[in-house]
């Protein structure tokens, strides 16, 4: 009887638990999205920081990936900006800029432990193959880019670049592409974009072009044509992809058309090249070595542009086809084959036949193949930024200061006297440079002059004081 | 003055000299280490930001992400598009005409590097290129574009919803589309920046639909005079009728089905046959500009390069 109650009790105290972990407020966590919580500290690969270069000289060691050649700011640099202008020493680096969530189901953010956040966008279907057939099966893979600013840098060492004028201090999202239709749908994406129509007037050349273009940069080499991601073409700059090896390649291709529209719409800028040593600059041609990506979910593997998964990846082992003897022999049968020539020539090499291209198939099918990673659900990158920056050593505002600083001991006075002239000069100054808004400051400032005034007859100089100063700021920042 | 021509020279050969110098070989020589070496007492960077990060409490920075990912969709911007005064077709040719010779990279197995490609002539200066001229019409998405904020609008909407017309897509210039699609169950898109400006889209309600026969590869955008009904966008599919153009009595064009080796062969043939040409300067893709077709040579044009064929003759606009 003991026993029963003791047993009834426990069962008691189960339901209650049972009803209250299902009483707890649903999480939006959806069936099938699933992620891992976003952490700068697991999740960074601080070697990618490497690359570092101050006036040329190495700082911080290059990783494997490389530097891109273009990557350069000029040594000794001159940057206008108000106040601010003047001379400095070039320096180059790289930054933790951004989170590039791909996610398979619509709304799903890999990067917040998988929450789903647009569940309104359910029907919109990947279609990504590897779930229904065997590899190298094409297939068209759509996938949902979520594109966010983690500026990391800006809080965790705000003092490390704040003089770069590389911290916003942003931690939100950027870009969602579920509610863009011209992003799911090819038509529309390549009537935004006809020059796709291009690639499609000659699709050989043009597969031809992104194979080579893929040997040169897995061998080490800085190639982009502008118009390749890593297997499939860059256009139309939609989130199709053909799928092909894997869905690591497929959303490195997804990634590729994202940030060249991303690029085109002025919502990425150019940071690498001499005369981005001041600020990035629009350019409606993406430059993808400006980027190092970093898978961080399910793994972290990183690469740069259209470097062969073989390179950076994982594998998985054959059972023994992929035997590199016979792989040898095979090659060898084709070695006067030309992969270009049609019809018969009389240079000794001989178009494709038929059995040809069975070889040339059976010889792809026995190479290692790439592990099917990140999973099918979700991953998540950081994305590092080659960035560039003038690191100011003599500014129009710190040369004056220094004048100001040594006539301080030549007498009030004069330093008085100079100092409305220096007000004169830099009111003229800012007159030609912002003719609206010195208009619009000097109305504020009469605007403040008068309230004062009123103030100080009435005795209410604290209170209408800020008010006067409100509303400066707010003519001020109407014009900035 | 004659000392200052001494000094002249004097400073002339100096000048001279230097040059010469430095014109010189340069001489690299290791000169081995003189005094004690110390290893860098300054922290890694690397370390150092790891330090920096580990100090932070990230999950304030994780609760700011998740925010603005749940205010998203609030947080896009309106575009807000005056009512449609009428029914009416709008076409537009969406092909391009190249206006350079266009180079892709191209190797030469024999001699060349993929690290130093050649370039081969890709398409020509003058060529008209229309990504939709082989697609059949009928198979292409169509989008009604409506302000959710407007009542009678978003009422239209709503009742092309219920009528379920397949593949009918939706997209509010201004409104919470995440909302909105949460309580519809189906996506309602929002328009990207440049969207609205390149498909010419003025005035809302309007729907986006494609032409056939002479009107092939040719967008048709049709805005809706209120009220209207579901009868009237079903008969702007293809554009509005208009005398000589019945698009239902139209067959679309039939897709490329391409599949035999001696037709790859043939395609192969035609595409490699231009690629001989000696290499030129290189124009990129996006260099191409748009302009208007010669197949459309016979309706109006606009005279200030748009590539926008604004044609409805006085027959192809419907007034209701």
């Amino acid at each position: 009887m003991r026993i029963l109650k003791t047993f009834r009790n426990l069962l008691g105290i189960a339901l209650v638990a049972l009803t209250a972990t299902m009483a707890t407020p649903a999480s939006a966590s959806t069936v099938g999205c699933v992620g891992k919580m976003w952490n700068p500290l697991a999740d960074l690969d601080f070697r990618l920081m490497g690359g570092i270069k101050a006036m040329g000289f190495t700082i911080l060691k290059t990783p494997s990936l490389g530097e891109p050649p273009n990557h350069q700011a000029q040594n000794i640099c001159f940057c206008k900006n108000g106040m601010q202008t003047g001379f400095g020493l070039g320096l180059t680096f790289w930054m933790p800029s951004y989170i590039n969530d791909l996610a398979r189901q619509p709304g799903c953010l890999g990067f917040l432990d998988g929450v789903n956040v647009l569940p309104g966008f359910m029907s919109l279907s990947s279609g990504q193959e590897y779930s229904n057939h065997t590899q190298r099966v094409d297939g068209v893979t759509n996938m949902q880019v979520h594109w966010a600013y983690a500026d990391v840098t800006a809080i965790a060492g705000k003092s490390l670049f704040e003089k770069c004028n590389a911290v916003t201090g942003s931690m939100e999202i950027a870009y969602m592409t579920e509610p863009d239709f011209i992003f799911q749908n090819d038509v529309y994406s390549v009537v935004m974009t006809p020059q796709a129509s291009i690639l499609a007037e000659v699709p050989l050349l043009s597969q031809m072009t992104c194979g080579m273009e893929s040997i040169a940069n897995t061998l080490g080499g800085w190639q982009d044509w502008g118009v390749c991601a890593w297997k499939g073409t860059r256009l139309p700059y939609s989130g199709n992809a053909i799928a092909k090896d894997s869905a690591q390649v497929s959303n490195m291709d997804v990634t590729i058309k994202y940030l060249s529209r991303a690029a085109l719409l002025g919502t990425t800028m150019r940071t690498m090249g001499k005369d981005t040593t001041c600020k990035p600059l629009y350019s409606a041609f993406y430059d993808p070595f400006q980027h190092r990506y970093q898978w961080a979910f399910p793994g972290k593997v990183s690469t740069r542009y259209n470097q062969d998964v073989l390179k950076w990846g994982m594998f998985i082992k054959d059972a023994g086809q992929g035997s590199m003897l016979s792989l040898t022999s095979q090659t060898a049968q084709l070695s006067n084959v030309s992969s270009v020539q049609v019809g018969s020539s009389t240079s000794g090499t001989t178009a494709p036949s038929g059995s040809n291209l069975g070889l040339a198939a059976q010889i792809v099918a026995n190479l290692p193949k790439p592990l099917n990673f990140p999973s099918h659900e979700a991953g998540y990158m950081q994305v590092w930024e080659a960035r560039e920056c003038c690191l100011m050593v003599l500014t129009v505002s710190n040369a004056i200061q220094m004048i100001v600083e040594n006539l301080a001991t030549m007498g009030g006075g004069m330093i008085q006297e100079l100092y409305t002239m220096y007000n004169y000069a830099n009111q003229v100054y800012q007159i030609v440079q912002d003719p609206i808004g010195a208009a619009l400051n000097y109305i504020g400032d009469g605007i403040l002059s008068g309230i004062k005034t009123v103030a100080d007859k009435t005795g209410l100089t604290s209170a209408l004081g800020s008010v006067a100063n409100g509303i400066k700021e707010s003519v001020g920042s109407m014009a900035g | 003055m004659k000392s200052l021509t001494r000094t002249r020279l004097a400073v002339a050969a100096m000048g001279l000299g230097l040059a010469v110098a430095m014109a010189g070989p340069a001489q690299a020589k290791d000169l081995g280490v003189e005094g004690q070496i110390f290893e860098p007492i300054e922290e890694d960077m690397r370390v150092m930001l790891m330090r920096l990060i580990a100090r932070v409490d990230w999950s304030e920075s994780a609760e700011a992400l998740k925010d603005s990912a749940e205010n998203y969709t609030k947080n896009l911007p309106g575009y807000f598009l005056p009512r449609a005064e009428k029914t009416e077709t709008v076409w537009k040719d969406v092909g391009i005409v190249v206006s350079q010779d266009i180079y892709l990279p191209w190797v030469d197995w024999k001699t060349g590097s993929v690290f130093e490609p050649q370039q081969k002539l890709a398409v020509e200066k003058g060529t008209y290129l229309n990504p939709i001229a082989k697609l059949p019409a009928g198979a292409i998405e169509r989008l009604f574009l409506f302000d959710a904020t407007d009542p009678e609008q978003m009422s239209f909407a709503l009742e092309l919803m219920k009528a379920n017309i397949p593949q009918l897509n939706f997209m509010a210039v201004a409104g919470d589309v995440g909302a909105m699609a949460k309580e519809l169950d189906r996506p309602i898109y929002h328009p990207t920046p440049t969207m609205l400006e390149k498909f010419h889209i003025t005035s809302v309600p309007t729907l986006i639909g494609f032409g056939r026969g002479p009107q092939q590869g040719h967008m048709a955008i049709t805005s809706f005079k209120l009220p209207s009904d579901v009868a009237t966008v079903k008969r702007a599919w293809f554009g509005l009728p208009y005398q000589g153009y019945e698009p239902d009595s139209l067959p679309d064009v039939q897709p490329d089905t391409t599949t035999t080796l001696q037709n790859a062969t043939d395609d192969a043939v035609h595409a490699l046959a231009p690629l001989v040409q000696a290499p030129q300067p290189q124009a990129t893709p996006a260099e191409a500009s748009p302009a208007p077709s010669a197949e459309d040579q016979n309706t109006p044009q606009p005279s200030d390069g748009r590539y926008i064929t604004a044609t409805p003759n006085a027959d192809a606009t419907l007034n209701q």
